[in-house]
């Protein structure tokens, strides 16, 4: 027992280290896991004086989670666009004075994400979240084995959904889906001309059987670039960002780029963006974070950092003037303009099927039984 | 002391050892060439750099984690300990079916599944959010990793309560020793490995935990193995984490191993 | 030492504030159709009850049975004969032995895990040394690694029993000219039976409710209740479904205890 006093000293030391780090002035950030610029933290610390108390989570149902519990006053929350509207719905987050952010401008954002954000999201969305980085769905393949380029290009979706389109190939070709339910069953609906917002259930009645056939070899989330890169899947549909998160990580451990990506002519398009949850207790510093990532160097920073797409028309100006990115733009025009003239929809929130299930139960259950 | 006979049946279960031995440390020799590897996705091996276990001491996210995670392993065993201690003293002398009752109570955190020890503390502790709001972060994680590791404690030491010879006490206090005095000097030190392996215990179980942590985590606080669990999947995480892993595997090592090599050396000298 | 079962109150106070009222309050969830913890807008509801023999499940209760079994009685196969070796050996360093054999769960099992994903995805660091297995996704790969992550904490109750067992029983029996093997049944065997019930114990239960090992090597197409459970807590936050398939695993486990409980005659001891 007295020994335990030894491990007391430490114990208590640590402890205080914990305990004492944070200031008065706080801001809390709470963010997908290496979604910002690390170097941006430190210079909206040093410039405002203050610290960032960053929260990581892996998904938008996390953050969710997170900021109903009421457990921290998160200032900024960076949810998925689906999620947005759910909590704007559950009156969770705070309406924007937009009057108050110096860099803000309503014609700063990429055309196309301004489009869709008019025309098929929730009304007044302008004034309750701003963009922050956006993308479509598309189609991440290997390019060590030669038919899968071909085949992918020559069959969008079906390339992910029908094995029979790889002839002779069908049963070598490693295929991935996304394993969130959502997205999971969103390559069907777009395949089948069905809106991904359908809350029919007779939607998905052939879900089960295709996908089923299809028998994926990897059900995940980012794991699937990951091992597209690797070389262990041959393709997988996931979002844009990811392609480019992996390409630079495969740029700066000097591994050859054998992955390549394809947005299919019917896909889906998704933007993450900052809100002000109304746990926020350093409002002002909130707007400070918010007009901080509005301004163009520090979102071009950003974006070279993170990999996703950018939504300031600033920031894209500067990347096709950059000597850098030239050879990455011409080769992936779809990293400043990841539509390329396709047509697309956001995600809604959904809450139930037409049936009275509720929406994520339907879809999770249909995804369970795919995987039995 | 019987002299070792080398037979065929002794190197066989010596190779059998061997096997064991190197299957379970595999993932931890993946591990050490991961955090040496100046490839940071790991998918090939690109050249050897150091650089990741200068990482450790620069990124402040990582430490701050790390950190994070020994102060409330530290200081959960040291609470579990020395309350599971008395708590256990106290069971054991409850009757038999009050006995039996409380212990059934003490081992659903340990019989529970993770997630669900986890979610309840988090439903507990959001209650007390109203009185006291600043609550989550450091001291809920505490109290969750105090929570799930004092049962371990208590499981550890009621064996040892049950084999102490109930005179000793008796005769103790029959001397004139005052009863706390009794527990104090005579009793815990006779249960001493019961604590010490349950201490064991309930710090292997706290270091490593990432569900429970996740859900009791809170303004910014969080520990090493959510640090991770969260970046699994968004960018490659930086291999320092591999490294500091490593550097605790190592250190661990020798904390363990270098005590016997003096002991050998001693036992020889004689 | 009577006097000091009121030593045990705070402690009972402690349990019930934080082990009997979240039961309770999964009780009640799990009987009720609400939005998350929100209770105003909840309603009774015996659906989640009557959900829990849909097939998915059913499949999600199998395979944990299936493979944090497997994975328990191959534990126990590989860990108990190796504590019995260790502790019945003369070697001076049996501790040091036995603490090399445990050192590896203090690595983050995270890690570790993603360790043995390199070992199975067909291409990996691995390769450089020539090695290359396709396992990911297999039943195979999660037991084995689930093997590999819980072998100490059967290894370490097997081996404590065993040493402190008393040996002079077994001496006698061997002076009585009973065999080996039939004084290892008769005798060794039984004494060390709490050892191998806490090892289970410490393997099965983490084994069958957790939910990374498969996430990550059963390539997302391995299934268990864990990962059901997960699903309903984190992503579609239905507390009322995951607190119904909570209760129900301790249930189980509850049960499984109390029938195991009468062979072990002695009590309440788990380690």
């Amino acid at each position: 027992m007295k020994k335990l006093i030894f491990l007391l000293i430490p114990a208590i030391i640590l402890s205080c280290i914990v305990l004492l780090t944070g200031s008065s002035s706080n801001l809390y950030l709470l963010n997908w896991g290496e979604y910002i610029d690390p170097s941006l933290i430190t210079k909206f610390e040093q410039e405002y004086n203050t610290t960032v108390i960053m929260e990581e989570v892996g998904s938008s149902e996390d953050m969710y989670q997170k900021i109903k519990s009421n457990i921290t006053p998160y200032d900024i929350a960076i949810p998925g666009d689906y999620m947005v509207e759910r909590m704007y719905q559950e009156d969770m987050i705070n309406k924007l004075d937009l009057a108050e952010l110096s860099n803000y401008s309503d014609d700063m954002f990429n055309d196309d994400l301004t489009g869709l954000r008019k025309n098929s999201f929730f009304e007044d969305n302008e004034e309750y979240c701003i963009p922050y980085f956006w993308g479509a769905y598309c189609l991440i393949y290997s390019t060590r084995k030669d038919y899968v380029e071909t085949t992918v290009k020559a069959n969008n979706l079906d390339a992910i959904l029908n094995r029979s389109v790889y002839g002779e190939h069908k049963d070598d070709v490693k295929l991935a889906m996304y394993s969130v339910p959502r997205f999971g069953t969103t390559a069907y609906l777009l395949d089948n001309g069905i809106d991904i917002n359908t809350n029919k259930v007779s939607d998905f009645t052939n879900l089960v059987t295709t996908m089923k056939a299809a028998n994926y070899d990897l059900w995940a989330d980012d794991n699937i670039k990951k091992q597209i890169a690797a070389g262990n899947i041959d393709v997988g549909f996931t979002q844009l960002g990811d392609f480019f998160d992996q390409y630079y990580l495969s740029t700066r451990s000097n591994e050859d780029i054998q992955f390549s990506c394809y947005i299919p002519d019917k896909t889906s398009a998704f933007f993450d963006a900052m809100v002000i949850p109304k746990t926020s207790k350093n409002t002002e510093l909130a707007y400070d974070f918010i007009n901080f990532m509005l301004d163009t160097d520090n979102s071009f920073l950003n974006t070279t950092y993170v990999g996703y797409s950018p939504t300031l028309k600033s920031v894209v100006n500067k990347l096709k003037e950059d000597d850098d990115y030239t050879d990455l733009i011409s080769k992936y025009p779809f990293y400043i303009d990841p539509l390329q003239g396709k047509k697309a929809t956001l995600f809604r929130y959904i809450e139930e099927m037409d049936d009275g299930t509720n929406y994520l139960d339907f879809l999770q259950n249909l995804i369970n039984e795919v995987k039995a | 002391m019987k002299k070792n006979k080398i037979t065929v049946s002794s190197l066989l279960q010596a190779l059998f050892i061997g096997i064991v031995i190197f299957i379970l440390y595999l993932p931890i020799l993946i591990i050490f060439l991961l955090s040496i590897d100046s490839s940071q996705t790991g998918n090939t091996f690109t050249g050897v750099t150091f650089e990741w276990y200068k990482e450790i001491f620069t990124n402040k996210s990582l430490y701050m984690s790390i950190i994070t995670s020994f102060a409330v392993a530290l200081s959960a065993t040291c609470i579990s300990a020395f309350f599971g201690t008395f708590a256990a003293i106290g069971i054991h002398a409850l009757s038999k079916k009050a006995r039996e009752k409380v212990i059934l109570l003490n081992n659903i955190p340990v019989l529970n599944a993770e997630i669900v020890t986890g979610i309840s503390i988090m439903i507990i502790c959001s209650l007390l959010i109203p009185v006291i709001p600043d609550f989550f972060g450091y001291w809920t994680m505490l109290i969750a990793h105090v929570f799930f590791t004092m049962p371990y404690v208590i499981l550890s030491v009621i064996p040892k309560l049950n084999e102490l010879d109930p005179n000793l006490y008796d005769a103790t206090t029959d001397l004139g020793v005052r009863p706390f005095k009794a527990l104090w000097k005579i009793v815990i030190p006779s249960i001493d490995t019961g604590i010490i392996s349950g201490a064991l215990l309930a710090f292997t179980l706290s270091i490593d935990d990432f569900v429970i942590s996740y859900f009791t985590s809170g303004n910014g606080v969080t520990n090493f193995s959510n640090w991770i669990y969260v970046r699994l999947g968004r960018k490659n995480f930086t291999p320092a984490a591999y490294a500091f892993n490593s550097l605790l595997t190592i250190v661990i090592l020798i904390i363990v191993l270098v005590p016997q090599f003096k002991k050998n050396k001693k036992q020889k000298a004689n | 030492m009577n006097r000091f079962k009121y030593l045990s109150i705070p402690y009972i106070i402690w349990l019930i504030i934080l082990v009997v009222l979240p039961l309770l309050a999964m009780l009640i969830l799990s009987f009720m159709d609400s939005d998350s913890l929100d209770l105003s807008t909840a309603k009774f509801s015996l659906d989640n009850w009557a959900s829990l023999f849909n097939q998915v499940y059913l499949n999600a209760f199998w395979n944990s049975l299936k493979i944090a079994g497997i994975a328990t009685i191959i534990c126990i196969l590989i860990g108990y004969p190796i504590s019995y070796i260790i502790s019945n050996s003369h070697l001076e360093n049996k501790f040091a032995l036995i603490m090399i054999l445990i050192l590896p769960i203090w690595s983050n099992q995270l890690l570790r895990i993603i360790a043995w994903e390199k070992i199975f995805y067909p291409i990996s660091i691995i390769n450089n040394i020539g090695l290359s297995f396709d396992l990911i996704g297999t039943d195979f790969a999660v037991i084995f690694a689930t093997v590999t992550m819980y072998l100490p904490f059967m290894i370490l109750p097997t081996y404590t029993v065993l040493e402190k067992m008393d040996k002079s029983y077994v001496e006698a029996s061997y002076d009585l000219g009973v065999s080996r093997v039939r004084t290892f049944f008769k005798i060794t065997l039984p004494m060390s039976s709490k050892g191998i019930m806490s090892g289970i114990i410490m393997v099965f239960l983490p084994a069958s409710t957790g939910f990374a090992i498969t996430e990550r090597l059963g390539g997302g197409k391995i299934i268990m209740i864990g990962n059901v459970i997960e699903n309903f807590f984190k992503r579609s936050f239905n507390y009322n479904m995951g607190s119904m398939l909570s209760l129900v695993v301790i249930l189980i486990i509850m049960g499984a205890i109390v029938l195991l409980s009468k062979f072990d005659k002695e009590g309440e001891t788990i380690i």
